[in-house]
């Protein structure tokens, strides 16, 4: 693609986002009933001036209705006399209540202001005061579910009174209020209890939620505590677990791409099973974990990222939110701010993400629910190779008929040529070799879930099946997951809640990235254009020869496995077993104060029987003799908090205090052992005892973090919200015999909320307005255990000449420790504001947020000649400032036909400010071609693409030089410079909704800008000749002539057919050749959905059903040649990076749902 | 307000425990220890320095066994055509300074802080080792880090300087003299020292063979110098026998550094075939050790075909079996690798008494000649050559005195270090023998780098640019940092047929 993809996608946004407003702003200006604004005052404020001193009754009333809105409400057959009893008043101005006074002394009568009404009555003997101007306010409206019908019985409540009313059938209600403002507590079995701020309203309708926490109401917080959305004072993104299975994905937060502002969802190019890179708000650390902090039902997760490709290539084996099934979440809450963050402690710098599960509350009976989803994956266009011009060297035949791998034969003609076996085929296009060698893949879920619930508790139990084939052929994988929620009221003060979660997982054929040994993904793209690789089969259709042993050959190059071989005989299985645990337990201590405690543990047992990674089979060209290992990992982890705390605890009539202390202890671990054996003996029988040699390897690694904290959050008038938090974390990791430096730290938080609607009047079309603040700091200490001091290890034994065998040892690691670490600090300082506009129907959340991490614990490259490759220090710092937009609205709604619509952009920048002293550079990664890498760079963004370049003249004009043919060559760097950024700063979501009677349609649109990749696989295609790119326009037989300038100064030379070859093969590693812009706008999602009448569902005893046609991936628009910008090979720091992942596929199926 | 926070802990689930009492502890990592004996160390740096896979293929046969014309592999030509690949230069940079060089400067720390004990000899073997390592970097690599190399923990340098090669060696040959001084008639090393089993004396004439190899290096840059330092070294005793020689044993696992590293790699790359340049030497003067070299079970005698510069054309096909490879006891994984020599002592030895220094270069030669033939019999009893043959090459190859002696003792040499591949090419460097006719066919390959001449030098990782920009630049104005680049003591005009 030609067009200068930026510029267009940005004028494409600006006109989005301004035809979103305006469109939102015309729409709803037309449609808006502009609501009854009443607005109550009391007979004490308004004054009348009556024109006469001596006025009836009667006369008084219809003066003071005539200068003011109050209305008199009499029974006049009843009152007749006092109506006409004349009252002696000054003339002029006098306050209604003043009249009102003279008039009840005069006449007996006594009044009652709700709202603008004034009811009169007769003064009774026992009423102590001669005038009772009492005032009161009515308010009454109808209490609704998401589907717009009423909800008979909901208790309505005046907030910390007694007060209250019950809705009719209708779910209507009505009641008087007092005159100062109140907060009505909505609640009803099997709905979310809201409540709501009455403010100035007397008409106040309301939306139930069934079961659902509401993201405009009520938002988890910390611990698990429960708070209403307005009191919060920083950016929360509630996700409804609805929309992560509206299209689903092997990994539930895959689902969220796009659809949070600020929150960067990355995967890697691994198919079904890839990890995912979850970045909220920038990269704040280096080289630490950016990952946010998982907390499934008040219980952190562990979310390790076992495996992962490097430079030297490898698999991803997977991260721990594979284990959670889309189905069975209820909601996802981001936690994005650190003052949301503060209270989850150190692990929580880089936000939190809230899982909440499905539990079985608001069912009443039993309640069984049936989800099932089968969708296929298969390949994109992405992949574009020249086909012309076939296997060969300098235009001519190959020298070595089985190098595959260059393309620079002459012109194809399909011609008869002796090819690689010696066997004569035709010199022509073999055809799409990706299409040849890759599967439609095939993923299903099957969920079913049963629940019931009562007045005392609920339990929820789900099981999930879920089988994917990749496109990879033999790359399976098989999940269930077992999920069980239950909460129980054990007594009037005490409640208990549960959650078990159990995964069983087994996923086999995992395919490698990256380098090319075992990677099937890697050689598949550089066949020259006449090679096919159906011809590498071999004999026994699975890539071996005669022998049933050896891999058949399709290459001079061993390291380039027969993709053939790698699926018919590599073997590689992880076998993972999980299980998430937790209990909590509430004791109301009395109505105001309670205690809470609660346990969880997250334990992960893997197997990995791994001869895909570093073991092959026997026969395999660069190994012949095999080798194959098993390894055991087991991930521990648990949370222990034990808090007091008090709930709405009243101080006076307009203050409320919320707050608790407590204390927790984290504690993890990390056990693997591997046994590593080389040259099978038998072949096909993969027991390690079947080798020649073993090596047994043991790791170990145990940090904890000990914990005290503390928050108080002040609700004033319901409106206006101040909380503090403080929180002192010890850790382990910064913990050393005589260390001087501290390993704990204290870290705090303040933030304001205020309702502006609730404090003062607003336009009429707004309808809610909050504006928050807030600044925080978190402390965190350093990732991993044993990096304060040096250490030894024992490397193995040997045995020498005198036949004595003694152990063998050596410094451990690669880091220079650093005894005197201490806690790292996050700030942030945020501000934002929520709108809602035109009856709710539009709302707007912005966000701005700077945050820094300052002494962020680095390991700072070292020359390897230092014996180190790197040094841990303790001056890092990195800042992100950015903001996030999240619009969303009802753009029409007109019959049965509504169209929603959502937009969310964000933008961050962040910048190194400093790694060490002396500011060194700081290595992540490179690839394997090592033209480029990621380095953090001081004064640049997190994460540049560095490496080398072409070397320029003053103009920018690539320099050439002849080599020793008269081929003009480009001339490199003999250093390094900054290429690019490989995480993108700006992303944009772009969604709609569009529903029709019972049709609901769903597109959803992703786009990142400003990032870019370093594509070694394009790298390797422009040297294997088979890039598009390296065929001039009018072909290759006219040469090329390079646009650049002679180092000499003489005419620029043409580059002969011939050299066509040693020109690319010169640049294919110039590190710059190979940088692309990464933006991309991708048509992410799209589900078309109907549900099916209640008429036919009634019929069949269903209680709902629905089904939809789902796509994923559906179309791409990128400046990326031959690879999908977003397949990085890892999941870690180094973004940016590419080398020959498994394609990305496009993906369509079908879901079904059905609830009884 | 810690205070207060702390008074919380009355509710805490770890009530009346320090906060981190148990961490200190808990952050000691139970799998490694804070410190290591010296023997335990010193075995490591031992093994570790004696060769591993990596360098061993990617640069010690890739490059260095095809620019001695020793080996030729069809799949990893670079060693042919003389074309650059970042990874293949820096094997040994990476290999030695990642660990062996780090290893032996700690336990150098260590023996000096260590008060206690008689460190005499245990200081003396870890410097000789520590020269032996560092030649090999700054013989391949010219300026290098060498002073301040491997003290990122102990001297927090994480940025050496690239020292001027002279300095390095005079440096070197001032430890090893100063090793051979402090070294008493015993040490503590015993078994741990998998090479001489703490032997005192093979330690001390280890060190002065080294002292002589770096000696006679510098002969055509400083003449002076280097005879001086040769007449010290023989003064002090260098190798006297086969028996002298320093081997590391070798075994078959459990980790790939227990094995020997050539055997690595000839059972992956079966196409690893020897180059017609070294079996025609053999096979032109009927040298016994053709026989023990080969494999005797390739095509008999005679028919042996080595693959040759001027095939590289148009036949860049080496799966023809009759090709010769070498013989399979090397691909054992046992077989034990020579680290240094009596011949090698002898044939320096000859060369220094035919440019006018001390002895008999005949006699010398003769020595160095029949020690070459009759070492391999110590690494496998199969490799025996019979004393008849010796004498009868010997008889048919008398030494002639001249520049045609320097000829002989040169490809001598060469003969003798085939699998220390790294020493053999130094010296072809330094000498100019053997004379070789590059590889890399006519024109050369298109992406060689080198104009078609065998490479002098190879490419300090081009990573240093990031990681140690100022020294690294330093270093490649001052010196130059391509394969073409000549080091300090690689100056003489080569010799042509």
């Amino acid at each position: 693609m030609k067009l200068k993809l930026t510029k267009v996608i940005t004028m494409i946004t600006k006109y989005s986002i301004y035809g979103l407003v305006f469109q939102s702003l015309f729409l709803n200006m037309l449609l808006a009933n502009p609501g009854r604004a009443q607005k109550n005052v009391s007979v004490r404020e308004v004054k009348v001036a009556l024109n006469s001193d001596d006025l009836t009754v009667k006369k008084i009333f219809s003066q003071i209705e005539e200068k003011s809105d109050f209305r008199f409400a009499i029974d006049k057959s009843d009152l007749k006399s006092e109506l006409n009893q004349i009252v002696n008043i000054e003339a002029g101005e006098k306050a209604v209540s003043d009249i009102l006074l003279q008039v009840s002394k005069d006449s007996k009568t006594k009044f009652r202001q709700i709202n603008n009404n004034i009811t009169v009555s007769r003064l009774e003997l026992n009423d102590t005061e001669e005038i009772i101007i009492d005032q009161e306010r009515s308010i009454s409206g109808t209490v609704s579910d998401a589907q717009n019908e009423g909800i008979p019985g909901v208790t309505v409540q005046i907030s910390g009174t007694t007060t209250g009313t019950v809705t009719d059938m209708n779910g209507a209600y009505k009641m008087s209020i007092p005159e100062q403002g109140a907060t009505l507590i909505f609640s009803s079995l099997g709905f979310t209890t809201q409540e709501v701020s009455i403010g100035s309203r007397s008409i106040l309708d309301v939306v139930l939620q069934e079961d659902v926490e509401q993201l405009d109401e009520i938002v988890v917080t910390a611990l698990g505590i429960q708070r209403s959305s307005k009191a919060l004072a920083y950016s929360v993104a509630q996700i409804d677990g609805e929309e992560l299975v509206k299209v689903r994905s092997t990994n539930a937060l895959q689902s969220l791409r796009g659809k949070v502002a600020g929150l960067n969802i990355n995967g890697n190019a691994m198919g079904v099973k890839a990890s995912t890179r979850v970045v909220i708000r920038g990269n704040s650390s280096m080289t630490g974990n950016n990952n946010p902090l998982y907390v499934i039902d008040g219980i952190t997760m562990s979310n390790d990222n076992v495996g992962g490709a490097g430079m030297w290539g490898g698999y991803d084996a997977g991260d721990g939110l594979q284990a959670i099934n889309p189905d069975d979440i209820e909601t996802i809450n981001v936690l994005k701010g650190g003052a949301a963050a503060a209270l989850y402690g150190s692990r929580a710098s880089n936000g939190v993400i809230v899982i909440t599960t499905k539990s079985g509350k608001g069912q009443k009976g039993l309640g069984i629910e049936i989800n099932s989803s089968v969708q296929f994956d298969n390949l994109t266009n992405v992949f574009d190779p020249q086909k012309s011009y076939g296997q060969g060297q300098n235009y001519g035949d190959p020298l070595d008929p089985l190098n595959t791998f260059q393309s620079w034969g002459p012109l194809m003609d399909g011609s008869s040529r002796t090819t690689w076996d010696g066997s004569s085929r035709p010199y022509e296009s073999s055809g799409d070799n990706l299409e040849k060698f890759y599967r439609t893949g095939v993923n299903t879920a099957n969920t079913i879930s049963l629940s019931t619930g009562n007045d005392l508790g609920s339990t929820r139990l789900s099981y999930t099946r879920m089988n994917a084939q990749d496109m990879q052929p033999r790359s399976n994988l098989k999940r269930n997951l077992l999920s069980l929620n239950t909460n129980q009221k054990l007594s009037d003060k005490l409640t208990i809640q549960s959650s078990v979660k159990f995964i069983d997982e087994l996923s086999e054929g995992n395919p490698n990235l990256s380098d090319a040994p075992n990677n099937a993904n890697a050689s598949i793209r550089y066949y020259a254009a006449d090679i096919d690789i159906d011809d590498f089969i071999g004999p026994n259709g699975d890539g071996t020869q005669a022998n049933n042993i050896d891999e058949f050959r399709h290459s001079t190059n061993i390291y380039f496995t027969n993709p053939n071989f790698v699926v018919g005989r590599s073997r590689n299985y992880i076998d993972k077993q999980r299980l998430i645990g937790s209990i909590s337990a509430k004791y109301d201590i009395t109505d105001f104060l309670y205690v809470k405690g609660q346990g969880g543990v997250d334990r992960m047992n893997m197997h990995l029987n791994d001869q895909a990674f570093s073991l092959w089979p026997i026969g395999v060209a660069f190994s012949p003799g095999g080798i194959m290992s098993e390894q055991d990992v087991s991930i521990r982890q648990s949370d222990l908090d034990l808090f007091l705390g008090t709930d709405n605890l009243r101080l006076s009539n307009n203050l409320v205090l919320n707050a608790f202390i407590g204390s927790g202890r984290f504690s993890y671990s990390r056990e693997q052992s591997t046994l590593r054996g080389d040259n099978i003996v038998i072949p096909g029988v993969y027991d390690v005892r079947n080798t020649s040699s073993q090596l047994i390897d043991y790791y170990f690694a145990e940090k904890a973090i000990n914990s005290v904290y503390g928050s108080a959050e002040l609700a004033f008038k319901d409106a206006i919200f101040v909380s503090l938090t403080a929180r002192n974390d010890w850790f382990s990791t910064l913990s050393l015999a005589g260390k001087e430096s501290p390993n704990n730290d204290l870290y705090t938080s303040a933030s304001v909320s205020a309702v502006l609607s609730d404090l003062v009047t607003m336009p009429s079309i707004i309808n809610f307005a909050k504006l928050r603040g807030g600044y925080s700091q978190i402390a965190g200490g350093a990732d991993n255990p044993y990096g304060l001091s040096l250490n030894y290890g024992l490397t193995g034994s040997h045995t020498g000449n005198d036949g004595v065998s003694l152990p063998t040892g050596q410094i451990s690691g690669g880091t220079i420790p650093n005894r005197e670490i201490k806690p790292f600090q996050k700030n942030e300082s945020e501000i934002g504001f929520d709108l809602r506009m035109f009856q709710s129907k539009m709302t707007v959340d912005f966000s701005y947020y700077d945050n820094s991490t300052i002494g962020d614990i680095v390991a700072v490259s070292a020359s390897a000649t230092s014996g180190y490759t790197s040094s841990l220090a303790n001056l890092g710092e990195i800042s992100n400032k950015g903001i996030e937009l999240l619009i969303r609205g009802t753009v029409y709604e007109k019959g049965d036909f509504s169209a929603d619509l959502t937009l969310n952009y964000a933008k961050n920048n962040s910048e190194i400010i400093s790694t060490n002293d002396a500011g060194d550079n700081i290595f992540i990664d490179q690839t394997r071609n090592m033209a480029a890498g990621v380095t953090q760079v001081v004064g640049e963004q997190f994460g540049t693409i560095y490496g080398s370049y072409f070397q320029r003249d003053a103009n920018g004009n690539k320099i050439y030089s002849l080599n020793g043919d008269g081929v003009p060559l480009a001339v490199r760097s003999t250093d390094q410079k900054i290429l690019g950024n490989g995480v993108a700063p700006t992303q944009l979501g772009i969604g709609t909704d569009l529903r029709y009677k019972a049709f609901q349609l769903s597109v959803f649109f992703e786009a990142k800008f400003g990032a870019q990749i370093y594509s070694n696989t394009n790298a390797f295609l422009k040297q294997v000749g088979m890039s598009k790119e390296t065929v001039p326009e009018g072909g290759r037989e006219a040469g090329f002539l390079p646009d650049g300038v002679m180092d000499d100064g003489s005419e620029m030379v043409r580059v002969t057919k011939e050299n066509l070859d040693v020109f690319w093969a010169n640049q294919w590693d110039i590190g710059e050749e190979s940088v692309y812009d990464a933006d991309f706008i991708r048509f992410s999602q799209l589900s078309l959905s109907y549900s099916i009448p209640r008429s036919i569902t009634n019929k069949l005893n269903l209680g709902s059903a629905s089904v939809s046609v789902v796509g994923k991936n559906l179309a791409l628009w990128s400046d990326v040649p031959n690879v999908d910008p977003e397949s990085a090979y890892q999941a870690r720091n180094g973004q940016g990076l590419e080398y020959a992942g498994l394609p990305v596929p496009r993906t369509v199926g079908f879901n079904v749902s059905l609830k009884f | 307000m810690k205070k207060i926070l702390i008074l919380l802990l009355l509710i805490s689930p770890f009530m009346g425990c320090d906060l981190d009492k148990d961490f200190e502890e808990m952050n000691i990592d139970p799998t490694k220890g804070a410190s290591l004996d010296v023997n335990t160390k010193m075995s490591g740096v031992l093994l570790r320095g004696a060769g591993t896979e990596y360098e061993m293929t990617v640069t010690k046969i890739i490059y260095f066994s095809q620019f001695n014309q020793y080996l030729v592999q069809n799949s990893y030509p670079q060693g042919m055509f003389y074309t650059f690949d970042g990874t293949y230069n820096a094997g040994i940079w990476d290999s030695y300074y990642s660990d062996p060089i780090k290893t032996i400067q700690d336990i150098i720390v260590q023996l000096e802080a260590d008060e206690s004990t008689i460190v005499g000899s245990e200081m003396a073997i870890a410097k000789i080792w520590r020269a032996y390592l560092f030649h090999e970097i700054a013989d391949v690599y010219g300026q290098s880090p060498y002073f301040d190399a491997g003290k990122g923990y102990t001297d927090a340098i994480l940025k050496p300087a690239y020292d001027p090669l002279e300095d390095i060696y005079f440096d070197m040959l001032e430890e090893l003299e100063e090793a051979g001084a402090m070294m008493t008639n015993s040490s503590t090393l015993g078994s741990a020292d998998f090479i001489y089993q703490g032997d005192t004396d093979k330690w001390k004439k280890f060190g002065n063979s080294m002292m002589l190899r770096l000696a006679m290096r510098m002969m055509e840059v400083d003449e002076v110098s280097a005879k001086a330092w040769a007449a010290k070294a023989i003064a002090g005793g260098t190798m006297a026998s086969n028996a002298d020689n320093a081997y590391m044993a070798r075994q078959d696992g459990p980790q790939d550094g227990n094995r020997n590293a050539a055997a690595l790699h000839f059972s992956k790359y079966p196409d690893t075939k020897v180059a017609a340049t070294f079996y025609d030497y053999l096979d032109d003067n009927n040298d016994p050790r053709l026989a023990i070299f080969m494999d005797p079970a390739s095509p008999a005698r005679g028919q042996f075909v080595g693959y040759s510069p001027t095939q590289l054309d148009s036949t860049f096909d080496m799966t023809i079996d009759s090709f010769a490879v070498v013989n399979p006891v090397f691909d054992k994984m046992n077989t034990p690798t020579v680290l240094l020599n009596y011949s090698e002592s002898e044939l320096l030895k000859a060369e220094f008494a035919e440019r006018g220094g001390t002895g008999n270069a005949a006699t010398l030669y003769a020595s160095g000649v029949t020690a070459a033939m009759k070492m391999w019999e110590d690494v496998d009893p199969s490799l025996a050559i019979a004393d008849a043959d010796v004498l009868a090459y010997l008889t048919a190859h008398p030494y002639v005195a001249g520049l045609d002696g320097q000829k002989m003792i040169g490809e001598q040499y060469w003969a003798t270090h085939f699998f220390d591949f790294t020493e053999a090419w130094s010296n072809w460097r330094r000498t100019g023998y053997p004379i070789l006719e590059p590889f890399g066919g006519a024109p050369p390959n298109a992406l060689n780098v080198t104009n078609g001449t065998i490479p002098r030098k190879l490419v300090a990782n081009r990573g240093e640019a990031a990681t140690n920009p100022e020294n690294y630049a330093a270093m490649i104005s001052a010196q130059g940092n391509e394969m073409t680049t000549k080091v300090w003591w690689d100056v003489k005009v080569h010799p042509t047929n």
